[in-house]
């Protein structure tokens, strides 16, 4: 019969691969299509971090811009030259609070007026702002620096003083407290993940958001102009940083956006996650669909088969029967005909009936066998195994055909007289060593012996049946097992065969797990070999 | 058929509607001067089964108009027949029919085409003579 589970665990297994093999390139587009998503969204995020550290350098513009044009206006009105020029300073850094200090250095770098009262003589003319301010005699900006009067951290701008004449003086200056320059930072709202640097030329941090004043001073590593870089900052994390420098003043300050590859990726790496998950989960919840359906489908298809398959052995068993009642018909009269209870025969007509009753049986007997095969052929049958001592059954059913033995004076050996049990179905064992020993006994010659070899060997149960006849031809030996194939020397030999006994056999051993062979020598003997499996 | 006849021998009813089959088996068992009555169908064979009182039934399993399973099941329900012999005399072979007679309390199973019918009147016999000496032993 059709097992369900018998052909399931390999279809289910089969359907699950059908299902994966469908699933798995839409996953990989999925993830394909979620990898090109991620790669975008990193570009966003950079694009981001530019578009931050632009902005942030645009209003660090209006800082440097604003000293600018408060330096060129105390350059022009002239008031440094006054003797309380000091005050007048003074009074300014009062008003502009980003100022630390305010001051005028002569030519010598003498400062000679403070917004902050100086306490002592203070000389400038080491400082980067005040050279590239005499150089220059342009506006100029310096570097980090701790402020000589204030001893705040600043930066100062430098623009020169000339007189009347174009001639010269001296170099009037700003100092912006770089504390209030971190803290202007604040004001760009920018993301906590995000780092915020002002550095100077020498990449020194002038303001620094959102630790704010924490780093002022240190020296960033590895600074830049513009564009992108990934590089540790000073605390050693390693970020991705957009510079963008400050104006086009020559050492300006630069502005550095920096963010970690993790803050970066964590969006759109969530994202990413996110539609991988569900992505797997669609994908899951289809295979699940595609086996269930897939099962279904089997399920129907297998339940049709085995209903095919019953109608086949109903079909099969009843034409057997409708044949073999008609048969049992001519057997039973032709068995009152020879018994002469309704009358005498003659001798020819007693033998002519004697032959009809022997077709009959013939006949019979084929039906029965042909029974026998379809269901050994229709499906895997079901075995009744138990304990079967081989040797009981050789003997029993050379008894049941000991005429044919004694007809052609045949012996009849064990070659080994170890008791070999297996586990078979005694019905079908029988039928198959009835088989082989009435074959052997039809074409044996007179007075030979048919021998009986059963061994165990290992895992196995071998048998061979020997006996010496009339030899089989070489060509016939290979199709022997074959449906209705009868060799030339059976046929000459014995016409009732049927071609059906050494198939038979073969689907019993065969049923066992077992096999079934042939071998001849040149004398005529020949050896027909079944194996078992012990277990 | 003479009352002492009937009254002294076996009395056999042959239920098969196969009527070569049915002739041959009657003669048998006349041979050896038991009664035999034979029917085609369930439907004659319950019309005599009062009036013929058989000591066993012979009985086929494809009838034309109930199955013969039927009858043995309606028989053994039956409080006057329930221990009467019936022997399953049939060309169905398979497994189940057989669990199935035996189920059902069939004496025995019998597969026409594989017994000569000496063999097959045979077995009837002996399960005619164990029912009569389990009778007498009883009563």
């Amino acid at each position: 019969m059709f097992s369900w589970e018998r052909i399931s665990r390999n279809i289910h297994l089969n359907i699950l691969f059908l299902t994966l093999v469908i699933i798995t390139p839409v996953i990989i587009f999925i993830f394909y299509l979620n990898l090109t998503q991620l790669k975008r969204a990193e570009e966003i995020e950079i694009d981001r971090l530019s578009n931050t550290a632009n902005l942030i350098s645009t209003s660090y513009i209006q800082v440097v811009e604003g000293a600018r044009q408060l330096l060129i206006t105390l350059s022009v009105s002239g008031q440094i030259q006054e003797i309380n020029c000091s005050e007048y300073l003074a009074g300014l850094l009062s008003k502009y609070q980003r100022y630390s200090n305010i001051s005028y250095a002569n030519l010598n770098g003498e400062v000679l007026c403070s917004g902050v009262p100086l306490v002592k003589d203070v000389n400038v003319s080491e400082r980067l702002f005040f050279k590239s301010t005499i150089s220059d005699k342009d506006f100029s900006v310096g570097e980090y620096s701790i402020g000589p009067v204030t001893g705040k951290p600043i930066i100062t701008f430098g623009f020169p003083y000339e007189n009347e004449q174009g001639q010269l003086q001296g170099v009037v200056y700003a100092s912006i407290d770089l504390n209030w320059l971190s803290n202007l930072t604040k004001n760009f709202e920018v993301d906590d993940k995000v780092q915020v640097l002002v550095l100077d030329w020498k990449g020194r941090i002038l303001a620094n958001y959102p630790d704010q004043t924490r780093m002022l001073g240190q020296t960033f590593p590895d600074i830049s102009d513009s564009g992108i870089k990934e590089t540790s900052g000073v605390d050693g994390i390693e970020r991705i940083y957009a510079f963008e420098k400050i104006g086009t003043l020559k050492d300006g300050p630069i502005v550095a956006v920096g963010m970690t590859e993790v803050e970066i990726y964590k969006d759109s790496n969530k994202e990413f996650n996110k539609s991988i998950i569900i992505s797997l989960l669609i994908a899951f919840l289809s295979s699940i669909f595609g086996f269930w359906m897939g099962s279904l489908i089997l399920k129907r298809i297998v339940a049709e088969l085995e209903k095919i398959q019953e109608l086949r052995r109903s079909f099969v068993s009843l034409v057997s029967h409708q044949l073999r009642t008609p048969l049992t018909g001519i057997k039973y009269l032709s068995e009152i005909l020879i018994s002469q209870s309704i009358g005498k025969l003659n001798s020819k007509q007693t033998e002519f009936t004697k032959n009809i009753e022997s077709a009959a049986n013939r006949l019979i007997f084929m039906v029965r066998t042909l029974l026998d095969i379809s269901k050994l052929e229709l499906e895997k049958p079901k075995l009744d195994l138990e304990k079967v001592n081989l040797s009981e059954v050789f003997k029993q059913e050379k008894d049941n055909i000991n005429q044919l033995f004694k007809k052609s004076k045949l012996g009849f050996k064990f070659l080994n007289k170890k008791k070999v049990v297996v586990y078979a179905d005694v019905k079908l064992m029988r039928q198959a060593v009835s088989i082989l020993l009435t074959n052997a006994a039809k074409y044996s010659h007179p007075g030979t012996t048919v021998f009986i070899d059963i061994r165990r060997e290992e895992k196995i149960c071998s048998v061979r049946v020997i006996n010496t006849g009339i030899p089989i031809d070489s060509n016939d030996l290979i199709l022997i097992f074959d449906k209705f194939f009868r060799g030339k020397g059976a046929q000459q030999k014995n016409e009732e065969g049927s071609g059906l006994g050494l198939y038979l056999c073969k689907l019993i051993v065969e049923a066992h797990g077992g096999n079934i062979t042939v071998s001849q020598k040149n004398n005529g003997e020949t050896t027909f070999i079944f194996s078992l499996p012990m277990v | 058929m003479s009352q002492g006849k009937t009254a002294k021998y076996p009395k056999v009813l042959i239920v098969e509607d196969d009527p070569i089959i049915s002739k041959s088996i009657k003669i048998q068992f006349e041979k050896i001067n038991y009664v035999v009555k034979t029917v085609a169908s369930v439907k004659e064979a319950w019309d005599c089964l009062s009036e013929f009182k058989p000591t066993a039934v012979v009985l086929d399993l494809l009838l034309p108009d109930k199955n013969g399973f039927e009858f043995l099941k309606e028989v053994r329900e039956s409080e006057k027949w329930k221990t009467m012999p019936i022997i399953i005399t049939t060309n169905l072979d398979t497994e189940e029919d057989i669990d199935k007679a035996y189920l059902l309390s069939a004496a025995e199973y019998l597969v026409k085409s594989d017994l000569t019918l000496v063999e097959l009147v045979n077995k009837v016999t002996n399960h005619i003579n164990l029912s009569t000496y389990s009778q007498k032993t009883l009563s």
